[in-house]
């Protein structure tokens, strides 16, 4: 595994603009990062996939001892959701796709470090992106990437004639995300609708949530997370099911961080897992207190020698903590690289990196191509 | 900016959810009409997507098509036909006349500035 420095194409602006990647750039700096590339040998790639597989079998059988032990309070799951959870997971309901994000150097097993499970993104970026970097750039290397072709396959799986799609309104990268996903599940031969998350009705007389032409929603991807969900003023309607969720209400147990500690009692010593706890005692002076619920990195510190050496703000924490030994990211050169395995239809389809000069992995941290 | 044709009409802007449309006043490109979608200003008219709406795989939709490139048309506001008036309107009414007590905006509440 090596980090390679090059030159950016001349056009890259307009090459990814041009396949839906606005965002490339923000307020400090490029998030979309052409000037360097990671490099693996293919024995490195099929460790990150087999570690992701095996990861994501792991993480089902943790959400399966959460159901069948009620370990609801250990992931602060609120009360309305469980018979929901539980009828989702019975029914097997239909899972499109996650990350993991993983540490890994090279040399050790890739280790856990949570599962975006729920809504993760930076998904066109290694889908398309990053893959038509490739072709531009070294067309006759090779890439960990096969998520396009297994998000139009896997939606195929779909029982449903219609698919409405939902992001939060004016922000680019959700927007874009979504759109991208309408349009792979759109080649799979749906008829898909898109509405804003903040748009979707609750019809009184129908007991159905409704689009802008007040039609019945049956399936709706939504690129929002079911914590938030439940806690607003529709929340109250989601125990009725009135409509079928991308992702499924079953993956707030696997996007929960909650179910780290659960997986490292179930699976102590596991080399893809890092030893992880609901208090601090067990690992000493050196951990990451990780809130259970939360995104984009925030709430994160890092603790050393007993003192916090780097942390993160944010608006979560109030649903607990867990506290995971901390991960030996790599440093190439002053970057932290944090490899995504993309999981598409219950298996690893890709990888996308996002690397920081700090080791805590945010919302302004680089997206990095790679090659093998 | 605005050709004289158009100089004292009155000018809707986009962001807006107007159902009173008439061929009386002109609208700019992605004025919304709820039940009728966006104003396209070069085409008259309004459409279910936004003026120059990309989809990956798809490209650019400006006046009912998908073309490889973006419509770079320089009308950025006029008057709809009175047909495309009188169909907005009546799209709109169809849309908007809660016909199953439906509310809305009771989900997006708790957005952040990221997902994950």
């Amino acid at each position: 595994m090596e980090r390679q420095a090059i030159s950016p194409r001349l056009d890259w602006h307009a090459k990814v603009e041009e396949i839906g990647l606005t965002y490339h750039t923000h307020d400090d700096g490029p998030y979309w990062d052409e000037s360097a590339y990671y490099q693996f040998s293919a024995r490195e790639v099929d460790e990150l996939e087999a570690a992701g597989n095996t990861l994501h079998e792991l993480c089902l059988e943790a959400a399966g001892a959460v159901v069948e032990n009620g370990l609801w309070d250990r992931l602060a799951i609120p009360k309305a959701a469980v018979p929901v959870i539980q009828a989702s997971w019975e029914r097997d309901d239909f899972s499109l796709y996650g990350r993991f994000d993983l540490a890994y150097d090279g040399a050790g097993p890739p280790r856990l470090l949570e599962y975006n499970a729920d809504t993760p993104t930076a998904l066109l970026e290694a889908s398309v992106a990053q893959w038509f970097w490739l072709k531009d750039s070294f067309a006759a290397a090779d890439q960990f990437n096969s998520i396009h072709e297994r998000l139009i396959e896997a939606w195929k799986a779909l029982a449903s004639g219609r698919v409405h799609f939902a992001s939060v309104k004016d922000h680019p990268e959700d927007e874009q995300t979504v759109l991208y996903l309408q349009d792979t599940c759109h080649q799979a031969g749906f008829d898909t609708r898109r509405l804003a998350i903040e748009d979707i009705g609750w019809s009184k007389q129908l007991g159905r949530f409704t689009d802008l032409e007040d039609e019945k929603i049956e399936t709706a991807f939504k690129l929002y997370p079911w914590e938030w969900m439940w806690h607003e003023e529709f929340g109250e309607h989601l125990a009725e099911e009135p409509a079928r969720f991308i992702e499924p209400a079953w993956k707030m147990l696997l996007s929960n961080k909650g179910l780290l500690p659960i997986l490292w009692e179930l699976f102590p010593n596991h080399p893809n897992l890092l030893p992880c706890f609901e208090s601090p005692e067990p690992l000493g002076d050196n951990y990451a207190q990780k809130p259970k619920l939360s995104r984009e990195g925030a709430n994160i510190t890092l603790v050393e020698n007993g003192a916090p050496v780097e942390n993160t703000d944010g608006e979560y924490g109030e649903e607990g903590f867990v506290y995971q030994a901390l991960a030996n990211l790599p440093d190439f050169g002053g970057n932290h690289p944090v490899m995504g395995v993309w999981i598409v239809n219950h298996e690893a389809a890709g990888l996308g990196i996002r690397e920081d000069s700090r080791r805590i992995t945010g919302n302004l941290s680089r997206f990095v191509p790679h090659l093998f | 900016m605005l050709s004289g044709s158009l100089a004292g009409a009155g000018l809707v802007g986009c962001g807006q959810d107007d159902p009173g449309v008439t061929a009386d006043n002109a609208y700019t490109n992605n004025h919304y009409v709820r039940g009728a979608g966006y104003y396209h200003a070069p085409y008259h008219a309004w459409y279910p997507h936004p003026y120059n709406h990309y989809i990956p795989g798809q490209g650019y939709y400006h006046g009912g098509s998908w073309t490889p490139q973006p419509s770079t048309h320089t009308t950025t506001a006029s008057k709809p036909t009175a047909q495309a008036a009188q169909l907005a309107t009546a799209q709109h009414h169809n849309a908007t006349r809660s016909r199953f007590g439906t509310s809305r905006g009771g989900f997006g509440g708790s957005s952040r500035s990221g997902i994950s």
